[in-house]
């Protein structure tokens, strides 16, 4: 099993989902926006960032996975 | 308006439209193709946006006294500048006119867009310990003193230039050996006058930028 395979089983082990994990990130990003005070600052860099960095690597592997599987990679 | 304000504007939009592309992208299967095209929009594009606008509201939008004196930490500091009857080096500059905004950035310009590595993580230590709440105060300023924030203005003036002992020690200004604060006093309150419990502390907090700190 490809590594890129076996972190999308973890993934859907885990019931982790990039859209929520996306979706918070969003709101997170609004609270701080909106309010600038340190905590809503150290969620945006310390919690909605690495959500989004998580969220966009889990659909770049799906993304891959769907192209091996068509036989384009 | 101001372009801090007009990205802060952006940065609200293009999170709306992350929301709403989100929303939809849950809304389609999986393989439709809708989810196909809006769900690169949804994960990477947009997302890659708002953390470019997020990160450029954390280093360069939040310059304002105001926005400094939002930790609580910073309210002695921010107050004795704005008081009048302080002789301390941000209440000289600040009473004078010398600054006319963004006061507190201009002396301490290394955690901007375009400051030092060093200052950056130092900017997200401090903010890691303030929201864990894992410090104490007094704070205490952790590293040298950095003269170049003082000479990036005062180098080169008539005023500087006058005085023999500034081309005496030139060399070790320069590399911050000597610190402009050693002839010209404490820039900020003193670590015993910040201290809880005393006197000074309790007229420190009683300033006007408390008030300003708790607007929204």
């Amino acid at each position: 099993m490809s590594i890129s395979k076996r972190i999308l089983f973890l993934v859907a082990h885990f019931r982790v989902s990039k859209r929520i994990l996306v979706l918070s990130a969003y709101v997170l990003c609004e609270w701080f926006l909106i309010v600038p005070d340190p905590l809503p600052m150290a969620l945006f860099v310390f919690v909605a960032q690495p959500f989004f960095a998580f969220a966009g690597f889990i659909y770049i592997l799906e993304v891959i996975e769907e192209l091996k599987q068509r036989g384009v990679l | 308006m101001d372009i801090t304000t007009a990205i802060k504007i952006i940065g609200m939009v293009v999170i709306l439209i992350g929301i709403i592309l989100c929303i939809g992208v849950s809304k389609t299967s999986l393989y439709s193709p809708l989810y196909k095209r809006i769900a690169p929009l949804a994960f990477l594009v947009v997302p890659f946006f708002v953390v470019a606008l997020g990160n450029y509201h954390v280093l360069e939008g939040s310059q304002k006294v105001s926005s400094c004196v939002r930790c609580h930490v910073m309210a002695p500091m921010a107050n004795d500048m704005m008081d009048p009857q302080s002789t301390t080096l941000a209440a000289r500059h600040y009473k004078n006119g010398w600054i006319v905004s963004k006061q507190c950035f201009t002396c301490h310009k290394d955690y901007g867009l375009n400051g030092t590595i060093k200052a950056k993580l130092d900017g997200f230590r401090h903010l890691v310990k303030y929201t864990l709440r894992t410090y104490e105060e007094p704070t205490r300023f952790v590293g040298r003193f950095n003269n170049q924030n003082c000479l990036n203005c005062h180098r080169g003036t008539p005023n500087f230039e006058a005085i023999k002992s500034h081309h005496t020690i030139r060399n070790r200004l320069e590399t911050s050996q000597t610190n402009c604060t050693h002839c010209h006093g404490f820039p900020h309150p003193t670590p015993l006058e910040r201290t809880p419990g005393t006197a000074r502390y309790d007229e420190l907090m009683k300033g006007e930028m408390v008030h300003e700190r708790r607007r929204p």
